[in-house]
């Protein structure tokens, strides 16, 4: 009796404290993602009214809004949509690639791979803002001081110049996106038995055939997975734009990551109004992003099947 | 099982304490040890340390509490009354307030979206401020009859309550250096020819020669500056051939050579006209066609919501892209190329420029630029012994299209500041009643001379205030006496609905060009995407597209 009554009281016990545990988990699950995205999804057919602080069913407004701008002659979202392909392909695609060759070479322990490792990985862990600050310094002000020193030539800030703007940020993109592929492609690669690859070089394959043959093929599951995920983020990267410009970007050079972004941020400008609009900016990114995402996925799923 | 109690008392405790966390913002003000005086009645106001500074209020503060040093009525129990002035430029700016809890009793600041604060339910009705006599302070009127009328509108639009005051008058345009124009001769006489100093016994003369410039009058705060667009296109190729770089501007902020540009709008199209872009109701001059000279024809027409749009075909717009596109279009009076400069680093360069090779004559700023140089003022003053207060400014008016034209300035107020009340305050009769006492004249006036920045409330600023100020700020005094200004606030709903139409920057700069959609003619003239004329058309363009969104009768 006495054994059952303890027994009852460590339960007790127990579910009074996974109860604790979960409870604020929960919530903030409940809160911060069940409600806030199911009300995301409905204030996609509303609007807001600014006097009365209130959101009104208002249904076919935001998707008329979204084709109207689609479609007119001058629109910004076909840029934005432009643009955040391009740094998806650069980032994603190109990024991803040399982030192989680079993991490779400090995997195989090359002149100045720990250097390389070391710049390489430093974008990661220092914050964002110090080094847009630091960056755009050097494109801005050291890079024209250079040219006009050696050359004469004057030429103008390369963040400030029409035509050399987005080359600019996605070099940049393109440089801080290595760290944390880095780190997880040269430890892939660590876990390469080294059997397969002794046994390679007594056939007498060439780094590159190590490279392409054996390296990239047994690396795979981890780009397959980082691939899938980038395709997912096609349309909220901001290429680091706010953090260049804060909102004075040019139409032509937004994505659709910073303008949604620009859209909900801009509290002295628009306050609520342009929630309703971003909300059925999101909702269509999504009904494109999922199935791509996808699409993208069951492809390489096969391949590495195959 | 003794440890498993143990272990849910401490998870049990975290969870609290991460909740109690959660809601630690709310609540009432918290007085900070700084300043505070447990013997009177004590409130907290809180500024942004930007272009306006905060030893005005300091200042302010410490006349209030002189004037109420025996005040018993505050608090029970408590004799006098401390005002304590916090000042932050990064906390306190209105879009960091509008997304975390108020901790000071007041505020003065920028960036503020007033319906946003409103409708948080963060900010005291203070109709009763508004509304109220200020007697007690010898004025006969109140401080709601020394609001324009747009402000009266806006701000009473929701509930017919007051909520908030508008802070200063934000007008951006062109700074000029007065030592450098009359050592090299940069005013103009009556006949239309340069004229110099050539030696401070000679002033009289050099004054009674000036020409009236582009108020018209002599005698004026303008005499001698240019008063046709004409006299300052020549006046910057007289700059440039005697060696000096005619504009200093921020290349990191090149919106801020827009917003001065877009002066030109507001001062050709007068008052009334200006005024149509926030009431859409009157008749409007609109521009027809553009001739091969340049010149436009122009035809009146009647704006009405539904057909506000027609707006963008306002002369004074195609004017006002003209003499941007011949002043910055290219980098001829910028020095032969352009910056990449931060606005700090184009007033350094401008006010130090006095003793580089190049001498800059002018700087595209905002009238708050003095107050945030004041490092390099500092800085100068340890390197060359030179004070902040030698060195002689303007702030340069709007010359016209044509000398027949001549008169007072209109000037555009981008707004954006105000003050208010946290509706959590832990004295309320103390906070309303500093309010009412910093929106008397005299403490207006008073303001107005410490910061060269106007209120944006109807007063007089004192002769003895004036005296104090800067020469930039007594040219301001003197310009805004005389200026009709207009405010960015209207109570037309479909203004207020539509902030991504009709924002300060968003129904001047947005323009459809080619297929392509701009938003800073300072840009796309640099970048050669468009001429004033296209981008001028691209306007119209833009905001006809953008019309069938609104909803007109709502």
């Amino acid at each position: 009796m006495e054994a059952t009554n303890k027994k009852q009281k460590g339960d007790r016990g127990d579910l009074i404290f996974y109860c604790c545990l979960v409870a604020l988990p929960l919530l903030q699950v409940a809160i911060f993602y069940f409600y806030v995205n199911f009300n995301s999804i409905l204030m996609a057919f509303k609007s807001y009214d600014r006097l009365s602080d209130t959101f009104y069913w208002d249904f076919g407004a935001n998707f008329s809004r979204f084709w109207q701008e689609l479609t007119m002659k001058s629109s910004i979202l076909i840029d934005a949509f432009k643009n955040s392909f391009i740094v998806w392909l650069f980032t994603s695609v190109l990024g991803t690639v040399l982030s192989i060759v680079f993991s490779y070479y400090i995997f195989k322990k090359w002149a100045l791979s720990k250097t390389f490792k070391f710049f390489l990985f430093l974008p990661s862990v220092l914050p964002s803002i110090l080094l847009v600050i630091v960056f755009k310094f050097f494109v801005n002000e050291a890079i024209p001081e250079y040219i006009s020193h050696f050359t004469g030539n004057i030429i103008t800030p390369l963040l400030l110049g029409k035509d050399s703007l987005m080359p600019t940020i996605l070099f940049y993109n393109v440089w801080v996106c290595f760290g944390a592929q880095l780190l997880i492609y040269t430890g892939a690669m660590d876990q390469i038995a080294p059997e397969i690859l002794e046994a390679g070089k007594v056939d007498g394959v060439s780094c590159v055939r190590e490279f392409v043959s054996i390296v990239v093929p047994i690396i795979l599951p981890t780009v397959t997975t980082f691939v899938i995920a980038n395709v997912a983020t096609l349309f909220t990267n901001q290429a680091n734009l706010y953090a260049f410009f804060g909102d004075k970007v040019d139409y032509s050079n937004y994505t659709i990551g910073y303008y949604l972004f620009v859209l909900v941020n801009n509290k002295v400008d628009y306050g609520k109004t342009m929630y309703c609009y971003a909300s059925t900016l999101g909702i269509i990114c999504t009904l494109i992003a999922f199935p791509l995402t996808m699409l993208i996925r069951r492809l390489l799923n096969g391949k590495e099947e195959d | 099982m003794k440890n498993r109690g143990i272990s849910a008392l401490i998870a049990t405790l975290l969870i609290s304490v991460a909740a109690l966390g959660s809601f630690i913002g709310c609540g009432n003000t918290v007085i900070e040890n700084n300043g505070y005086d447990a013997t009177k009645a004590n409130i907290s106001v809180a500024t942004y340390n930007g272009g306006v500074g905060y030893q005005w209020l300091e200042e302010a503060a410490s006349r209030f509490e002189e004037k109420y040093k025996d005040a018993t009525h505050f608090e029970e129990g408590k004799v006098g009354v401390k005002i304590s002035v916090d000042k932050d430029k990064q906390f306190y700016t209105g879009e960091n307030l509008s997304t975390s809890a108020l901790t000071k009793d007041m505020y003065f600041t920028e960036g503020v979206d007033y319906y946003t604060f409103v409708n948080a339910d963060k900010v005291a009705d203070i109709t009763d401020v508004v509304k109220g006599s200020l007697s007690t302070y010898g004025e006969t009127g109140t401080i709601e009859a020394k609001l324009d009328d747009s402000f009266k509108s806006f701000l009473t639009a929701k509930d017919n309550k007051y909520y908030m005051l508008p802070f200063y008058d934000a007008f951006y345009g062109f700074v000029y250096d007065v030592d450098l124009f009359e050592e090299e001769g940069f005013y103009y006489d009556k006949d239309g020819d340069f004229l110099a100093l050539r030696d401070e016994s000679q002033r009289e003369d050099f004054e009674a020669n000036k020409a009236n410039g582009p108020d018209g009058e002599h005698g004026t705060y303008d005499d001698g500056l240019p008063a046709t667009y004409k006299q300052f296109l020549d006046l910057l190729d007289q700059i440039a051939a005697k060696s000096c770089i005619p504009f200093c501007y921020s290349g990191s902020y090149n919106d801020y050579v827009n917003k001065a540009c877009r002066a030109f709008i507001a001062d050709y199209e007068g008052y009334d006209g200006f005024k149509l872009n926030y009431t859409f109701d009157g008749k409007a001059n609109l521009v027809k066609e553009i001739k091969a000279d340049g010149s436009v024809v122009t035809e009146e027409v009647k704006i009405t919501p539904e057909n506000g749009y027609e707006l963008q075909r306002q002369a004074g717009k195609y004017y006002a892209l003209k003499m941007q596109e011949e002043i910055f279009g290219t980098a001829k009076y910028v020095g032969g190329s352009w910056n990449g400069y931060d606005y700090t680093v184009a007033q350094s360069e401008y006010i130090k420029s006095k003793y580089a090779s190049t001498r800059y004559a002018m700087l595209v700023e905002g009238v708050w630029w003095e107050n945030e140089a004041n490092p390099t003022f500092a800085e100068l003053e340890i390197i060359k012994g030179e004070k902040k207060e030698s060195r002689r400014f303007g702030f340069m008016p709007m010359p016209k299209l044509k000398a027949e034209l001549a008169g007072p300035q209109t000037m555009f107020s981008a707004n954006s500041s105000f003050a208010f009340i946290n509706k959590n305050c832990q004295n309320m009769e103390l906070a309303k009643e500093f309010m009412r006492f910093l929106h008397t004249d005299a403490e207006m006036s008073k303001f107005n001379a410490k910061t060269s920045i106007s209120r944006s409330l109807k007063y007089e600023v004192k002769n003895e205030d004036k005296a104090t100020a800067t020469h930039f700020g007594k040219t301001l005094i003197d310009m805004r006496k005389q200026a009709n200004v207009v405010y960015p606030y209207s109570s037309v709903k479909m203004v207020i609905d539509h902030p991504e139409v009709f924002s300060q920057t968003a129904w001047y700069f947005n323009s459809s060009i080619d297929g392509n959609s701009f938003k800073n003619p300072f840009d796309s003239f640099k970048n050669r995407q468009s001429d004033a004329k296209q981008y001028f058309n691209g306007l119209y363009a833009y905001q006809k597209l953008m019309w069938s969104n609104l909803k007109l009768g709502k």
